[in-house]
């Protein structure tokens, strides 16, 4: 486990070596939750790369209120959410998204994930927004509901609910590729 | 595997592996960004101790006009007696010259990280935990010499200090006190609440002082979310010095504030941080100057 308090530390003396044990922490899990929610591999390595050069960027400026992890994590949310705004990238809405994945593998680059969790993102990027979000925080991002309700500033029970509809609806789409 | 039945599982299984290329490009990149941050921290005035509890810059014409605006515009006229304002505080803190300070989280009753600095000295003492193993760390800058003593093993360690390192070190103990909310007294906003505690149970607590509250919202700089920042300090009102500081936070107007670390401040003599160096590292003549001295202090060598 890293000490984060003193990496910071080191960072803030231009320490190299700092920012790349950060890296390597914690990149494979931000790449992970970039790619769950954006349903695009390389869209999600722009983020990645995005969140990496701000952070190291704004180092002087930085005072940590909770983890490293946390505050990365809700880094890479927030460009996520900037992409789905602007739409600069590929993607979809719930409707799209459903043509989308079973038209095609969809741009998540399947042979990365596997095939049963490429059938796992094509069906996560069906979902709102907003209920795949909190999946992947919960699960991908090992938040608990109340550190997902403060970030996003909706009551805990909205957190909830957004949770359980959309591990059904994820269940329900499943279970109907399935039968095809 | 079945998707539709193990589907929490199978999502928190999820796991993607960045590509070397992606990892050699977004380290480049990071790297040219943290360098130009490090670079871009402006050149500190005053005793490198206010560099280190302030990281302000007093001595630029623009920034002296505009704090003495925005110290006017946090002035609180105490009826009671003096007022004290945000610009004394900064300005009593930058002609310190020997501070000792402990930042405690919440929760803890024991300090997270002491700091012991002399500026007439040329010393700062760091103690601190990594992992679960404590540690002091001594940068005597008049001797060019670094030394650290790891209280599980009692050894110590000791290197010479280079230019590079010295620059890198002051750099970033500028930082490493988190004592004023802003690294930057011009990056006050303007429409923070600066206000006297009118509660003699607060300020109670730390006797002698008065306590006082910076009030400000901060926005994320990656979110349009907020967090409503509260900063309290008790000062003692002869000196304009902080005493203790404490730091708070809450998502929106109508939650309460959560305590977040307080950090007690002391200003002892030089003689009595010489003291503590003394105990820790022993007496300086036993002290070891070679490089890469692995060792015990006071053992025959």
């Amino acid at each position: 486990m890293l000490d984060e308090k003193r990496l910071i530390w080191e960072l803030k003396q231009g320490s190299n070596d700092a920012l790349r044990r950060i890296y390597m922490e914690y990149k494979d899990n931000l790449l992970t939750i970039a790619a769950s929610m954006l349903h695009d591999t390389f869209a999600a390595e722009d983020v990645l790369h995005d969140v990496f050069v701000s952070f190291a960027g704004a180092i002087g400026n930085i005072q940590l209120r909770g983890s490293l992890k946390s505050y990365l994590t809700a880094s890479v949310i927030n460009r996520v959410r900037d992409m789905y705004r602007k739409k600069k990238h590929h993607l979809v809405e719930l409707e799209e998204a459903g043509q989308l994945a079973a038209d095609s593998d969809g741009p998540v680059r399947s042979a990365e994930f596997g095939e049963d969790a490429g059938r796992l993102t094509d069906a996560l990027a069906q979902l709102p927004f907003e209920q795949r979000e909190t999946i992947v925080l919960h699960l991908n991002g090992g938040m608990k509901f109340k550190e997902i309700a403060k970030m996003q500033r909706i009551p805990l029970s909205t957190v909830q609910g957004r949770y359980r509809y959309g591990l059904d609806k994820m269940r329900t789409i499943l279970k109907e590729r399935a039968k095809k | 595997m079945s998707s539709a039945d193990n589907i929490e599982r199978s999502i928190a299984e999820l796991n993607l592996t960045t590509r070397a290329e992606t990892d050699k490009r977004i380290l480049n990149d990071a790297y040219a960004a943290l360098g130009k941050a490090v670079h871009k921290q402006q050149p500190m005035t005053g005793t490198g101790i206010g560099r280190m509890v302030l990281r302000s810059r007093f001595a630029v014409p623009a920034a002296i006009a505009a704090m003495i605006l925005l110290a006017f515009a946090l002035f609180v006229n105490n009826q009671t007696g003096k007022a004290v304002n945000i610009k004394g505080i900064y300005g009593a803190l930058s002609e310190v010259q020997n501070i000792h300070i402990s930042e405690f989280q919440a929760g803890r009753t024991s300090p997270d990280q002491q700091i012991w600095a002399s500026e007439t000295l040329g010393v700062k003492l760091f103690k601190t935990e990594l992992g679960n193993q404590e540690q002091y760390t001594l940068w005597d800058t008049k001797n060019r010499v670094k030394m650290i003593k790891y209280l599980s093993s009692n050894a110590v360690h000791t290197e010479p200090i280079t230019q590079q390192m010295l620059a890198e070190f002051e750099k970033s103990a500028a930082g490493s006190a988190d004592m004023v909310p802003f690294s930057d007294g011009n990056d006050i906003p303007s429409d923070a609440q600066w206000s006297w505690i009118d509660d003699r149970e607060v300020s109670a607590a730390v006797p002698g002082t008065k306590a006082y509250d910076l009030n400000w919202i901060a926005k994320s700089t990656d979110s349009q979310a907020v967090v409503h920042r509260k900063w309290r300090v008790f000062v003692e009102e002869r000196t304009n010095l902080p005493r203790r500081i404490e730091w708070y936070a809450k998502s929106g107007p109508e939650d309460e504030y959560g305590f977040e670390k307080s950090v007690v401040v002391a200003y002892p003599s030089e003689d009595e941080i010489q003291d503590i160096i003394k105990n820790i590292f022993g007496p300086r003549d036993d002290r070891p100057d070679d490089p890469e001295f692995i060792g015990t202090p006071g053992a025959q060598r």
